[in-house]
């Protein structure tokens, strides 16, 4: 089982370098290719993470405080097979002009970006994150820009300023880190972080944080978020908005036993991702363009995330899991339906959506269900996140934050329900629904919302085992350091 | 035996096939809307008198560390609501049935059945954690049903929506708080740990119960949250205002009932005023403050659908009044003016919209005359207005007196004279609806192409008159078998068919018909001896003598009830000035210059500089002050 792990990260790899070799073949033998690696990919972490086993894999054989480990426990497996999921859906349905990233130039780029995703997740060591982060990055500059238009030069500098200022920081972090603590490894850092002194550690975590939070989204880190959501080809949109910024939110959850040792800190960050919170959402309230609007619709979902991660506790941990993994599928859903839509009527003004629901009614549906399920209303999955949360900020006593997230969450629900009234309003018009395979992978992701919306049991136990995970270092640390003994 | 959670997964099952597979059979899906309907009620009546009944789901949640395994109860209160909400649809589906235009939308009977799976879910439910997933799927529903995919009727659907989902975040903090004190999510058991809790530390409880109520409230339309009410009643398909005013105005009443009035009528041990405790007087004075309001601005309305939406809100303010008393008395006449009020506003929603469905009209100030058009809607119109104004001998009259009784028994003098001013208002508007709607001179275009509706929607008319006379007279029909949920309010008094018993005194209702229909026969004896009829030209009578040209007045532009009340409009003025809806506008205004600049703040990256100074500010201050 062990060779799986080191699969996971390997075979996109080595995806992108075989597709070199295909530059002259057809394009489905690229799709093709992306396509089994993926699935293998979902399949295999799939596996994992039902048959429940929790796996360490030291890279060549290095002992786990020295060596590179990977980490594929009850946590990180669910967010693995996430992320492969959506990888899959886009490698397979994406299309090939729509989503620009079947070519063999961004096809690999895209394995490239999977396969650092997957690390980024796996990863038990701080050095070897950046790494992968980095590799994410590189890899998402240069697919944002390939969206062709105006805007997604300005997105991708923009990603490109905002990202390099971050990672900069977020490397001082981790080298501060290093000389104090003498180690790069999550786990025993999460052991040994109590002996740097308060201000040293603050700052130190300050500075990783940095680049975390730029994959999150969080406020002032996403300044580059609506341009680059604008500017990038659809299926980069959606990895911008379902992949990277659940690694985001999964790197916090992994950090949370670390951050619950500085009340300090939190004290910090809480305030900020109100403001996220607060300042995303309200500038979606207003935007007209659609994937400006799912892109600060992002943000405000994964400021969410940091707030529950922040009220802490089980249930904070249980909703900042559901929150992200329901946002991962919900944002990937309205992106290829919005691909849809935008083929469509050739426009991304939502208000020249009116009527679509006659031309493609599936699409409305699929679009309203993921709308009211990032809402956080009963039936779809994210009732459940927002509910938790709401619990969780209720039992840590943070009224202030519990009454601007219920506000918050009806300007959410009238943005959202304002699209999708537009959908059904009946308008004259002779648009044809055109690219409609698109729809094939929001069906699949919003069957699984409804399920798991009408029955959040069926994989409570998996997140509940995650939530242990996550909450206990002492899991943790004992899991990747019992390796050595 | 069916199980009511049987009964929602088919609710569910049946708006699933109607939406994808029958979208084309308008008059199909209406058919097996009322066969649901007609088999709930069934389904309902077996259950009657088993208030022991309960089952469990096979389904475990884990919300927080509360596990819980979600279930249905039979409590006399869940089961009188639902069984009137199943029953109004009922009635309502022959309605729909004979509606079926082609410009009615299709969305409507699945969504419908959301709504009826979400009644039942809210009105059964043992445990917060359905009551807050049937609440908030009301919301939505309903969204989708009032917009009808018109772009123009958009706005008053949003509005609808807005408030539901302010109710449903109140709701939901709410619960939160009283699942984490008292580690369980149960309405019962929970409902005796809160009066502990009110009755010893009443601080604690006064936040969770202030939001409950507020959420309660702003489902019932009361000030300042009835602005929804008359945009979402002109909005929604005339079929569906019944409903809306029938039912879904009761919804906030039942929570209230529910769990709010228990908890503060028995452990309430805060300052009191007037024998009575500070929140129950508040809200008792909301009650009448939202009838005075409600009636003021439904003087000045042209609308017919939008009068009548005041007037519910009205109903909605007397019924929250006599709850809040707290007495036997009062929560006795709440709830029988409560299925009182179902009954009759959904007959009067029910004749307007047979006007519509006949003239295309809402405006009052363009119709007129349509009596002798259409007499049974007339008919039932009329005796609507009887029972909706309160008199004698309709089912209005009746629980319209217990509340007085009720209010005057805790001599509360002042409350009840406001409400009196309220209800003779009321009496003022509904005669005004009448007069424009179905008296006075028909119009020419109305002469030649109304006339009655089929018969299919005359049923539901039919009944609602036996009912609205039926209920008025014997009152005791509807009072005997609410006797086991009075016994729920510390109410065991047992009630005669025509006999009502208030504080002061006690009503016999057969005395009061016979005297109406003494007073119906000298009426049409002095009618039929005196002089005969003649009928005269309309511009003859009207325009006292002069000539009608000279004001480019034509028959046809002629309404003898156009500005019916301006004395009164101009006396209120000054109150209508000010009013709640443009704080709202101005808040939305507001809200989206806001998002203006914040977008500026994303896009424009000169901005860049303060967004991180910002960033930077927020995370200091919270360091330092949080």
């Amino acid at each position: 089982m062990n060779t799986y792990l080191t699969l996971l990260i390997i075979l996109p790899v080595f995806a992108a370098f075989l597709m070199y070799f295909f530059r002259k073949a057809d394009n489905w033998i690229n799709i093709a290719i992306m396509s089994f690696v993926t699935l293998f990919g979902t399949v295999s972490s799939l596996v994992m993470l039902f048959s429940q086993g929790s796996e360490v894999v030291a890279l060549g054989g290095w002992k786990p405080p020295y060596g590179i480990v990977l980490v594929g426990d009850r946590l990180s497996l669910i967010f693995v097979a996430l992320i492969y999921l959506i990888t899959y859906l886009i490698a397979q349905f994406g299309g090939i002009e729509r989503t620009k990233v079947n070519d063999h130039k961004s096809g690999a780029l895209f394995m490239l970006l999977t396969a650092a995703a997957a690390g980024m997740i796996l990863t038990g060591d701080l050095f070897n994150f950046f790494v992968f982060m980095e590799l994410a990055a590189i890899s998402s500059y240069v697919l944002i820009a390939k969206g062709g238009c105006r805007s997604s030069y300005t997105g991708a500098l923009k990603y490109i300023f905002t990202g390099g200022l971050a990672s900069m920081l977020m490397l001082l972090g981790i080298g501060i880190l290093y000389n104090t603590t003498g180690t790069l490894n999550i786990a025993h850092l999460m052991l040994r972080i109590g002996l740097v002194g308060d201000s040293l550690r603050w700052l130190a975590l300050g500075l990783v944080l940095c680049g975390i939070l730029l994959k999150m989204e969080v406020f002032p880190f996403n300044l580059w978020v609506p341009e680059s959501y604008k500017g990038a080809p659809a299926g980069m949109k959606i990895v911008l908005g379902s992949i990277l910024s659940t690694v985001g939110g999964y790197t916090l959850i992994r950090l949370y036993p670390i951050l619950i040792q500085n009340p300090g800190l939190i004290k910090m960050l809480l305030p900020l991702a109100l403001l996220s919170l607060i300042l995303a959402e309200l500038a979606a309230y207003r935007e007209k363009h659609i994937n400006r609007l799912l892109g600060y619709s992002s943000a405000g979902q994964m400021a969410l995330v940091m707030l529950a991660i922040l009220f802490g506790g089980r249930m904070g941990i249980y909703a900042a899991i559901f929150i992200v993994i329901a946002h991962a599928l919900a944002k990937a859903v309205l992106f290829f339906v919005g691909a849809h839509f935008k083929k469509s009527t050739d426009s991304s003004m939502w208000e020249s959506y009116r009527g679509l629901s006659k031309t493609s009614p599936i699409g409305a549906v699929l679009f309203t269900v993921a709308a009211l399920s990032l809402t956080g209303i009963p039936g779809m999955m994210g009732f459940w996140g927002k509910l938790s949360m709401i619990g969780a900020g209720l039992a840590s006593a943070k009224y202030f934050s519990i009454g601007i997230i219920l506000i918050i969450t009806i300007v959410e629900g009238v943005y959202f329900l304002r699209i999708s009234g537009t959908l059904y309003q009946s308008n004259e018009s002779d648009v044809k629904a055109k690219a409609s395979y698109l729809l094939i992978p929001a069906v699949i992701l919003v069957l699984i919302i409804v399920l798991i919306g009408f029955w959040p049991g069926c994989i409570s136990k998996i997140i509940n085992g995650g939530v242990s995970a996550a909450e206990r270092s002492s899991e943790y640390a004992k899991l990747v350091l019992d390796y050595l003994l | 035996m069916i199980s009511i959670g049987t009964m929602i997964i088919l609710a569910v099952v049946l708006a699933l096939i109607t939406r994808v597979f029958l979208m084309k059979h308008k008059l199909l899906s209406w058919v097996l809307f009322s066969a649901y309907t007609a088999f709930s009620v069934f389904v309902l009546l077996k259950l009657y008198g088993n208030w022991n009944y309960f089952e469990t789901m096979n389904l475990s949640y884990l919300v927080g560390r509360i596990n819980m395994r979600p279930g249905f109860m039979n409590k006399p209160l869940g089961w009188f609501f639902s069984f009137f909400v199943m029953a109004m649809s009922f009635l309502n589906s022959f309605f729909s049935m004979g509606f079926s235009k082609s410009i009615h939308s299709r969305n409507i009977v699945p969504h419908w059945l959301m709504i009826l799976a979400a009644s039942l879910t809210v009105f059964f439910t043992k445990d917060w954690l359905l009551f807050i997933i049937g609440w908030e799927t009301l919301g939505w529903a309903s969204f989708f049903i009032i917009m009808g995919g018109k772009q123009k009727k958009y706005k008053d659907s949003m509005s609808y929506y807005f408030f539901s989902l302010v109710s449903g975040m109140l709701l939901i903090a709410a619960v939160w708080m009283i699942g984490i004190k008292f580690r369980t999510l149960n309405i019962h058991t929970t409902t005796r740990s809160m009066i502990i809790l009110a009755k010893n530390t009443p601080w604690q409880a006064f936040p969770i119960l202030l939001m409950l109520t507020l959420s309660f409230l702003i489902k019932s339309g009361a000030y300042p949250f009835h602005i929804w009410a008359p945009r979402a009643h002109k909005s929604a398909p005339a079929d569906f205002s019944p409903f809306i005013s029938g039912i879904m105005i009761k919804f906030g009443i039942f929570g209230l009932l529910l769990y709010v009035i228990p908890i503060v009528s028995k452990g309430y041990a805060g300052y009191s005023i007037f024998g009575m405790p500070v929140f129950a007087w508040v809200f008792s004075w909301l009650g009448i403050i939202t009838s005075a309001i409600a009636t003021v601005l439904a003087f000045s309305e042209n609308d017919a659908k939008r009068l009548m939406a005041y007037s519910s809100v009205a109903n909605a303010g007397y019924i929250i009044t006599a709850i809040f008393l707290g007495t036997a008395l009062g929560i006795k006449g709440g709830l029988l003016h409560a299925f009182n009020h179902m009954i009759f506003k959904a007959v009067i929603f029910m004749t307007i919209a047979a006007v519509v469905y006949r003239t295309g009209e809402t405006d009052m100030n363009k119709m007129g005359g349509l009596a002798y058009k259409m007499p049974i809607t007339f008919m039932t119109f009329l005796l609507g207005i009887i029972a909706a104004a309160g008199i004698a001998p309709m089912n209005g009259f009746v629980s319209k007196w217990m509340i007085y009784q009720a209010l005057l028994g805790q001599k509360h003098y002042f409350m009840t004279v406001a409400m009196f001013f309220a209800s003779t208002g009321a009496f003022l508007y509904l005669y005004r609806a009448l007069h424009a709607i179905f008296l006075g001179q028909i119009r020419e275009v109305h002469e030649r192409e109304v006339k009655e509706v089929p018969f299919l929607m005359q049923i539901p008319m039919w009944i609602g008159m036996i009912l609205m006379f039926g209920l008025g007279v014997f009152p005791g029909y509807l009072l005997r078998p609410m006797m086991p949920l009075m016994k729920t309010f510390g109410s065991s008094i047992s009630e005669s068919l025509n006999v009502v018993q208030g504080s002061v005194g006690s009503l016999n209702t057969l005395f009061s018909t016979v005297i109406f229909i003494l007073g119906v026969v000298i009426a049409a004896a002095i009618f039929f001896l005196s002089a005969k009829t003649h009928k005269t030209p309309m511009m003859d009578n009207y325009t006292s003598g002069e000539d009608p040209e000279e004001w480019n007045v034509t028959p046809n532009k002629y309404q003898f009830s156009y500005g019916f009340y301006e004395p009164i409009t101009k006396m209120f003025a000054w109150a209508l000035k000010r009013s709640v809806d443009k704080a709202y506008f101005k808040a939305s205004y507001i809200l989206k210059i806001i998002g203006r600049e914040i977008n500026m703040i994303f896009t424009d990256h000169n901005n860049w500089g303060y967004a991180a100074l910002l960033g930077l500010l927020a995370m200091i201050i919270g360091g330092l002050f949080l």
